[in-house]
């Protein structure tokens, strides 16, 4: 067996332990929030009883899990791209590009490869 | 090359660093803190041994990173951006795989590594001598147990890395599990006589002698006062988080308790003598170090208790997959580069001088 079988199966024990602490989190979480959404959603249609009809939210099915129970219902949001993004990714781009091009700057100095030495 | 900036000034570049890896998962500030971390980190040397440990750290942490994607993926089915499915018949990993479980995993890693390399950074900057030099005066046992216990895993990577070259150059090569057996035995031989060394040290230097004088009176006093502060802070904190009409006496109680804890450690401090014997001196950059980092700081600070929800990011439904970024937030994570570049500058003017004397 050679060392880097090891070190892989010792990396696929060590992700296992951690699966459930990254993943109990994820479930937890969605899960909270589908309760909080059918709970808005029950609000919003107990509170519309006197008013006139307001058209009822979008709902979809989530996707089954096979670990899971049956698929709770969400109101779908608008989570599409918004283009009121865009100049907040090229500021980004931008701040991105400049440290990238220092950290790209400092390893060619300390390897000793750069014009200055 | 070491850096040699005064230690609070890499604390004061700590906090500002560790607070936004802590505080968000958006990932394009983690990323952006992240490059600005790298900067410092490649400034500081991959040539140290303390690097060169931390660096094999830092690996393996990528590793991980990678993995936690698939896990991430396979494990959590909830989302509405369905790539594809696995039959439902498949035990755990059976389901459909979502953009939203994979976009959860790559932030999760990416928060993990980032604040993996900022600690590295920061041990590679503060040696271990510097650490214990900052602990509290009535705490210095404490202290240099737990500076130990945090240099144990470098040294021993380094360890495991000398033994490893000079193996090499033996001819040796590692083709299954019983060519480990060179490796290992002289690192749990080598590791052995250093904690031989070490006791013997601090047995010649009198560690664990009676350094604390005091009358009994005083000391009875101490002692009186940190289980009155402890009983202080543990009923006021309980009653502010249980009965909410208690917001005064609670908050008087946890004021008075933190107050009496800290007169005990101050007056305890007071009696405890250290001797130093070099002096720490505080130089223009490193005071440009501790200005940006508290700036920094001040400003992440102010966003995350003022403007919370900027700094949020979730991808799984109600909420946008698509990561909000801010310039004006994006700006105190850059600062962190800081340190690295001045180092940088330093070296410069360094390498032209020698050029210079041998010319």
């Amino acid at each position: 067996m050679s060392i880097k079988r090891i070190v892989s199966v010792g990396l696929l024990v060590a992700a296992a332990a951690f699966a459930g602490v990254w993943v109990r989190p994820t479930e937890a979480a969605a899960m909270a929030r589908d309760r909080l959404a059918d709970g808005r959603a029950a609000i919003a249609h107990i509170g519309a009883a006197g008013a006139p009809a307001a058209p009822p939210p979008v709902m979809t099915p989530t996707p089954q899990s096979a670990t899971s129970g049956p698929p709770p219902l969400l109101p779908v949001a608008d989570r599409s791209f918004n283009a009121a993004l865009l100049p907040g990714y090229a500021a980004y781009l931008i701040m991105a590009g400049l440290l990238a091009g220092a950290c790209a700057w400092v390893a060619r100095r300390e390897d000793g490869v750069g014009p200055e030495r | 090359m070491r850096a040699t900036y005064h230690p609070v000034a890499w604390l004061a570049w700590l906090a500002a660093a560790a607070l936004p890896a802590l505080s968000t998962r958006n990932p394009l500030y983690l990323s952006l803190l992240l490059l600005a971390v790298g900067v410092t980190n490649l400034t500081l040397g991959r040539a140290n041994p303390a690097a060169r440990s931390w660096g094999t750290f830092l690996r393996f942490s990528a590793w991980l990173w990678l993995l936690t994607i698939p896990f991430a993926a396979f494990m959590s089915h909830y989302g509405t951006i369905v790539l594809f499915r696995l039959p439902a018949s498949w035990p755990a990993i059976g389901g459909p795989i979502t953009l939203e479980s994979i976009l959860y995993g790559f932030t999760s890693g990416l928060a993990l590594i980032t604040l993996l390399t900022i600690f590295a950074t920061f041990n590679i900057a503060v040696d271990q001598a510097r650490l214990l030099r900052m602990t509290p005066n009535f705490i210095y046992q404490a202290g240099v147990v737990a500076g130990i216990a945090v240099a144990f895993v470098p040294q021993m990577v380094a360890s495991w890395q000398t033994i490893q070259e000079a193996q090499q150059v033996r001819g040796h090569k590692v083709r299954g599990i019983r060519d480990l057996l060179p490796l290992l035995l002289p690192l749990l031989v080598t590791a052995l006589e250093r904690a031989m060394q070490l006791a013997e040290s601090m047995e010649a230097r009198g560690f664990g002698g009676q350094s604390v004088t005091g009358t009994p009176r005083r000391r009875l006093a101490n002692q009186t006062a940190i289980l009155a502060g402890l009983a202080a802070l543990g009923i006021g904190l309980t009653g502010l988080g249980f009965w909410p009409h208690w917001r005064v006496w609670g908050s008087l109680l946890v004021a008075g308790g933190v107050l009496l804890l800290l007169w005990s450690f101050w007056d305890q401090s007071r009696r405890v003598k250290r001797s130093r014997y070099h002096r720490w001196t505080w130089q223009r950059p490193a005071r440009i170090v501790l200005a940006v980092g508290l700036a920094s700081l001040a400003g992440w600070l102010a966003a995350w208790l003022l403007r919370p929800a900027a700094l949020s990011y979730y991808p799984y439904p109600p909420d946008s997959p698509w990561p909000v970024f801010d310039p004006l937030l994006g700006l105190p994570l850059t600062l962190a580069a800081v340190p690295g570049l001045l180092l940088q500058l330093e070296k410069r003017p360094r390498a032209t001088e020698l050029s210079r004397e041998a010319g």
